[in-house]
């Protein structure tokens, strides 16, 4: 008797459990298949979007290729970096340059500078223009600036945020 | 139009320390089997071959038993709550017969109201052993009844639907045959007890087992008022023409009546089971009709059929449910699968480029707006140069563009009179607020000036000055 009343409600169970699981299935491949008709939808979006972009997207990576120095090794590339910004301050007639880096505080894909120099704040004033127009992988992070008196040279210590990227020699730009 | 053929219902009857086992058809139409006895039954070497193979494969539906293996009780009980009165039920005859426990599975009742409106309940209860025996045996088999009842509640049925005031008063019922006789008493239309009476052999006249007809009944009859301390108020007779209604009136000294149209349908050979003793003179109506005659079920078995429904509709649903779910998930599974593929095929690659290319133009583009946003030294200079008036020249100078944007500054002010400082401090930071956005709510209070250190310079007194502000 109890057998046949517990073979139906476990026959009750199965049922509506398994409806249950069907349902949440069910929702679930709803689920699947919205995400996957949006996916579809931004995929072609995306597509049409480079197909008419492809111009500017291109400059605009060849652009951001300059904010970093591609080098075949860190120090090789620093060696670079630090010449080019002794040759620039001598460019603008500043005297007592001197370019250290921080190789300790290196994040990977950046190292800070140390450019020291001194000369007519006018010159400093043209050399970091010129820093921040042809030197875009160095970006100015800090400047200071000691005068002693009118008409003095000024002494300034800049500091620079050396942006590389390691590359293959295949693949340098 | 077709019609369905009513299934044979399956029958078990208890007499003579016998069981017979009875198909019936829709028409109340018995065939009975070969008896079995109690012995080839109720012990331990009996296997299911001892019972006719017909009977094997069919739910069997009721059981007769005697009626003296039937026992009722009353007692007042003021609820009408029924869990109320099966919890009291079970506990009152777990109480009074500790011997057979299982009596508290098997038994009936109903509420009743008494004369001076007090409520009782009134139940019937199986409590004899060989039932129960016969039960777990028949149970071990998987041939155990649902239902179980009685001759006396068979008749109790038919006479309902016959007579009108059956539910009123004492009744009783004389069921006369050639040998036997059967008197059953009914108390405000509910069964109180029964006799059988063996009838002396028939001799020309039916003096003689009129006589013992007439001292059974008066026996029985005091019985009746002992039991229900009432008379009874009518004595109505079947007798098949054995013994004439008016001869037993006459015996009995009051009035007894035939019921109306039973003889007529009693003596249809298909309704009446052909067997001597107990059997001999039961009418076996339509027993599928449950709902006719008064029945005991096993309590679980009766837990069992108030389920049932339940569980029916419940199967029937989930499973309609399950079919239509299942429908649904056909359609999806049918239609997720050209949106699989068309992300997949071949289109993975692709759009892992454009992805890529898309992100690294966004990257691009941060960087742009980042660069964009960081404020130029160099301008910043510039702009703190135009900003100084004739008097005021610097010293010290820190430009932060990362992370903070900032200016940090020390300088010298020079003043030929002491009003004159406030002068042309003034000038110096409305210049600074000309050229840079971030000084807008800077005041003469932001400039510190070291009084403390002022020196005596051309004429005029000079100090220092200390001065910071973000950058935006």
């Amino acid at each position: 008797m109890m057998d046949r009343m517990n073979k139906r409600w476990i026959a009750v169970v199965v049922i509506w459990a398994a409806a249950l699981v069907l349902n949440y299935w069910n929702i679930s491949e709803m689920y699947r298949i919205r995400e996957a008709r949006e996916q579809k939808v931004f995929l072609t979006m995306d597509e049409q979007f480079l197909r008419a972009h492809s111009e500017e997207i291109s400059e605009s990576l060849k652009k951001r290729e300059a904010f970093f120095h591609s080098a075949e090794a860190l120090n090789l590339g620093l060696l670079t970096v630090e010449n080019e910004l002794a040759a620039l301050a001598a460019q603008y007639d500043l005297t007592e340059v001197g370019v250290r880096s921080q190789l300790d505080q290196d994040t990977g894909s950046s190292i800070p500078l140390v450019l020291s120099c001194e000369g007519s704040l006018k010159k400093v004033v043209e050399c970091l223009e010129a820093l921040r127009s042809e030197h875009a992988y160095v970006p100015v992070t800090k400047v200071a600036i000691e005068i002693d008196g009118r008409g003095a040279p000024a002494r300034c210590e800049v500091r620079l945020n050396y942006r590389y990227r390691i590359v293959r020699p295949e693949t340098q730009t | 139009m077709r019609r369905f053929r009513k299934r044979s219902t399956p029958i078990t009857l208890i007499g003579n320390d016998e069981i017979y086992f009875v198909l019936q058809g829709g028409s109340g139409e018995g065939q009975i089997l070969d008896p079995l006895t109690f012995d080839r039954v109720l012990t331990d070497e009996a296997d299911l071959s001892a019972i006719p193979e017909t009977f094997h494969h069919q739910a069997h539906s009721v059981m007769v038993v005697p009626d003296y293996w039937l026992e009722s009780l009353s007692f007042p009980f003021q609820s009408r709550k029924r869990s109320l009165a099966e919890a009291f039920l079970e506990r009152k005859l777990r109480a009074d017969f500790p011997e057979i426990p299982e009596v508290r599975d098997f038994y009936e009742y109903f509420f009743h109201q008494g004369d001076e409106g007090e409520t009782a309940v009134y139940a019937y209860f199986l409590r004899d052993p060989t039932f129960f025996q016969l039960y777990d045996q028949l149970a071990r088999w998987n041939l155990h009844p649902r239902r179980i009842t009685t001759p006396a509640f068979l008749w109790a049925s038919q006479l309902r639907e016959r007579i009108p005031d059956f539910h009123k008063g004492g009744n009783a019922f004389v069921h006369i045959l050639s040998k036997e006789c059967f008197l059953y008493f009914f108390f405000e239309g509910h069964f109180l007890f029964s006799r059988q009476i063996t009838l002396p052999e028939f001799q020309g006249d039916a003096s003689d087992q009129l006589e013992t007809l007439t001292y059974e009944i008066n026996q029985s009859l005091y019985l009746f008022s002992q039991k229900a301390k009432a008379e009874v108020d009518r004595v109505y007779m079947a007798s098949f023409g054995h013994v004439e209604v008016g001869e037993l009136s006459g015996k009995l000294g009051r009035e007894v009546e035939e019921v109306a149209g039973l003889e007529e349908e009693l003596t249809k050979v298909s309704t009446t089971i052909g067997q001597p003793g107990l059997l001999s003179g039961l009418y076996l109506p339509d027993l599928s009709q449950s709902q006719k005659f008064l029945s005991i079920y096993h309590r679980l078995t009766e837990k069992e059929q108030q389920w049932k429904p339940v569980q029916k509709v419940g199967i029937a649903v989930g499973f309609i449910l399950l079919f239509l779910l299942a429908g649904e998930g056909l359609l999806l599974w049918q239609w997720s699968r050209p949106v699989g593929t068309e992300t997949t095929r071949g289109g993975g690659a692709k759009a892992r480029e454009a992805v890529a290319a898309l992100r690294q133009y966004n990257e691009a583009l941060d960087l742009f707006l980042k660069e964009n946003q960081r404020p130029s030294a160099d301008k910043t200079i510039i702009n703190l140069a135009r900003a100084l008036p004739e008097d005021v020249w610097i010293k010290d100078m820190v430009v932060e563009t990362e992370p903070t944007p900032g200016v940090a500054l020390t300088g010298t002010v020079r003043a030929e009179k002491p009003s004159q400082f406030r002068e042309t401090l003034s000038e110096f930071l409305d210049g600074l607020k000309e050229h840079f956005e971030g000084t807008r709510s800077l005041g003469l209070q932001d400039i510190e000036v070291d009084t403390s250190n002022c020196k005596a310079v051309d004429g005029g007194q000079s100090c220092v000055i200390a001065l910071k502000f973000g950058l935006p």
